[in-house]
């Protein structure tokens, strides 16, 4: 079975006139039925400008994108939008057009010349709408809703389409963090349920490494690694895409931190979460945690239940809350606790 | 995840859909379209009678009907006069409705008319040339001795003047992301239009300066019937595009990149829509003058009563709402003539615009977030 997306040595970018501005080449890379790709990478590094061209939005430099086994320029329009459904990063605002609307809107492909909903059409427009959980808002109008109910409805649309292949721009952005995770959720449901091969771009690196099945990710220079989350990690390719002098990723947590001076060494003692916080508030100013056991220590913590203590070697010191617990570490840095 | 949960636990919420499918708009619609039908007649009845010679309204249903035959002045009044004069005023109504409500979908833009966009100033361009420069006039009632020949003449460079307009203003639209930017574009060419107009209008004869004014009023007073072949046949089938691309104008409510994706041969509709809204404008400025703000308003009521942005139901609601307004300001302008008896109007043009711009303002109130709200 071929690839639901395929391209072929692809490059995009923008032609002008004059000149040709390549932002991302030699592409092969593709997407399968089932399957949900993250596209990831920083600001400016062409997410955009290879969604757009793998959806015939603008045209490709050179090489070719293949939608099905077929090469994407053959396709007729209402091809194109029974096989690949989009929700770009614009969001139109139309008033007086209720969610339920809105989803019909992407029957367009389907409906005869006179645009007449027929039962079919009807059902695939329920069907879109409870795949993505937005029933009860369906006779709403749709500037009435929030961003991340609207995002829904953009979503039913395209689903509307009955396509194979459902490319977003940047879906999540504007949305508050239980939007996220359940847009994200919802996309991987479709994906696996449906079907269908859904490509996300998203800067949304911690989601994008704990849902996507394949990350796209552009590193600066223009490279695409394309992978499975874990194996782009232990390559190091997710470090380098995100370089920067100041942060620094943890393999381990899948997550970048700051690079701070360090303050020193420290342990924590205690179990559960109280520990796990503690030991959030020491890293945050600029401790490293260490295992217990470790030579040279700077000082040490123990956690329990309703307290903590802490030992510098010169004297100790305890307490209630993680405030004063930062308070005092503070004000042991402000101190020159290293000398 | 919640919502999926939420969804699956409740069996009610599919039921909501369907529910909301058949409640949504449609019994709206099912009321307030035959109502604007209702309304239309009644006005259109109203709009035959009055004027400076009163024809009571069963003489005036006895001479339409055929059972009033004498060749009296009722008659000759009625069916000479007022008839074509009504069917002008529904038409153009129609038409710039229809203009209008294509102009603010294509360029997804709540203010933008065939005035806005240029089209009317590129219409005017177009008819001063030949009205101006020629002997042609546009109307009966300004004495025409060109005959259908210069009406056609004066409505063909009306149409080039509005094609030419709305083409420059697309262009241009095509490099600015901004809406706002497109009205000052359209606004601009307006400015440039009326330049040349004025240069035109310097060093013509008082005569013609005079048909020229007398044109720039606004009038539905124009269209013979012999000049009812050619204004008739081209409004209708301006508008008949509309009626064939509802589905289309809908796609297009997303804009155009999502339209695209959802199957619609943009660059085409594009050509259609502008060629179609061109002639609306375009013949109606032609056979009568300049119709302010009747474009922008007409939409915006229908979209206000039938709460929908769906050009289904909106497309024949403008097209009946843009007629019974056209007849009402036709009706209104004869007020004068009612009150002293004698032959005196309003000119047209004053009528629609006190009644289109308290509309146009209550829009911008009610203009949030960038969006259409009805």
């Amino acid at each position: 079975m071929s690839p639901a997306i395929r391209t072929v040595d692809l490059a995009v970018g923008y032609k002008t006139r004059s000149s040709r501005n390549v932002v991302l080449d030699r592409l092969n890379l593709s997407a399968h039925s089932g399957e949900l790709l993250c596209l990831l990478g920083t600001n400016g590094t062409g997410k955009s400008t290879l969604l757009r061209t793998l959806s015939r939005i603008q045209p490709s430099l050179s090489g070719r994108v293949e939608i099905q086994g077929t090469d994407l320029r053959e396709l007729s329009q209402m091809e194109l939008a029974r096989r690949l459904g989009i929700v770009l990063t614009e969001r139109p605002m139309v008033g007086a057009l209720t969610g339920r609307r809105l989803v019909e809107l992407g029957r367009y492909p389907h409906w005869d010349w006179s645009g007449r909903m027929r039962p079919i059409d009807n059902e695939a427009v329920d069907w879109a709408i409870d795949a993505v959980g937005a029933s009860h808002l369906a006779s709403r109008d749709n500037l009435s809703l929030s961003d991340g109910e609207r995002q829904r409805f953009m979503i039913a649309r395209a689903l509307a389409q009955e396509p194979s292949i459902l490319l977003l721009d940047e879906p999540t952005a504007f949305l508050d963090v239980p939007s996220r995770v359940e847009l994200m959720g919802l996309l991987r449901r479709l994906a696996r349920d449906e079907r269908l091969a859904i490509v996300v771009s998203t800067h949304d690196l911690d989601l994008a490494l704990r849902m996507a099945d394949t990350l796209w990710l552009v590193s600066p220079g223009s490279q695409l690694q394309a992978g499975t989350p874990e194996d782009l990690i232990l390559a190091g390719h997710v470090a380098d895409a995100f370089q920067a002098e100041s942060i620094r990723f943890h393999p381990e947590e899948r997550a970048f931190r700051l690079v701070t001076d360090s303050r020193g060494s420290a342990i924590v003692r205690g179990e559960g979460l109280n520990a796990v916080l503690a030991a959030a508030v020491l890293e945050r100013e600029g401790f490293e945690i260490v295992p217990n056991g470790t030579e040279a220590l700077t000082v040490t913590v123990a956690v329990g239940s309703t307290s903590w203590e802490i030992d510098t070697g010169d004297f100790r010191r305890s307490g209630n809350t993680f405030a004063t617990l930062a308070e005092l570490i503070r004000t042991l840095a402000a101190n020159n606790l290293r000398n | 995840m919640k919502a999926d949960s939420r969804t699956a636990v409740d069996p009610s919420s599919q039921h909501q859909s369907r529910v909301a499918r058949h409640r949504d708009g449609l019994s709206r619609q099912s009321i307030i379209i035959p109502s604007l039908v209702v309304m239309l007649f009644v006005v259109f009845l109203l709009s035959l009678p009055i004027s400076s010679v009163w024809v009571p309204l069963d003489r005036v249903l006895a001479i339409l009907l055929g059972y009033d035959t004498a060749q009296t002045s009722a008659h000759v009044v009625i069916n000479d006069l007022r008839l074509p004069r009504s069917i002008t005023a529904m038409l153009a109504g129609a038409a710039l409705g229809i203009a209008g409500l294509q102009m603010q979908t294509l360029f997804r833009n709540p203010l933008a008319d065939p005035y806005a966009l240029g089209i009317a100033s590129g219409a005017s361009l177009g008819v001063a040339l030949v009205l101006l420069t020629t002997g042609a006039t546009v109307s009966g009632v300004f004495g025409s001795n060109l005959g259908l020949t210069g009406d056609a003449l004066v409505t063909a460079a009306s149409i080039a003047g509005a094609a030419l307009a709305i083409s420059v203003v697309l262009v241009l639209a095509n490099r600015v992301e901004n809406p706002a930017t497109i009205l000052i574009l359209g606004l601009m060419f307006g400015y440039a239009a009326q330049a040349f107009v004025t240069v035109l209008v310097a060093g013509a004869d008082p005569d013609k300066l005079q048909r020229w004014v007398a044109w720039g009023f606004g009038s539905f007073s124009g269209v013979n019937w012999s000049q009812m072949i050619l204004f008739a046949p081209l409004i209708v089938a301006g508008l008949a595009i509309s009626a064939v691309t509802t589905k289309q104008l809908n796609a297009l409510l997303l804009g155009e990149n999502y339209a695209g994706s959802m199957g619609l041969n943009v660059r085409r509709m594009r050509v259609l829509t502008m060629a179609g809204a061109s002639i609306l404008g375009g013949v109606v400025t032609a056979f009568c003058g300049p119709i302010a703000f009747l474009g922008v308003a007409i939409p915006h009521l229908c979209r206000g009563l039938l709460r929908t942005s769906d050009h289904r139901s909106l497309v024949p609601a403008t097209i009946l709402m843009g007629a019974i307004v056209a007849l009402t300001a036709q009706i209104l302008s004869l007020v004068p003539s009612l009150l002293t008896g004698n032959a005196g109007v309003f000119p047209l043009n004053a009528i629609t615009s006190l009644i289109g711009a308290p509309i146009v303002v209550i829009v911008l109130m009610r203009f949030r977030r960038g969006a259409f709200t009805g």
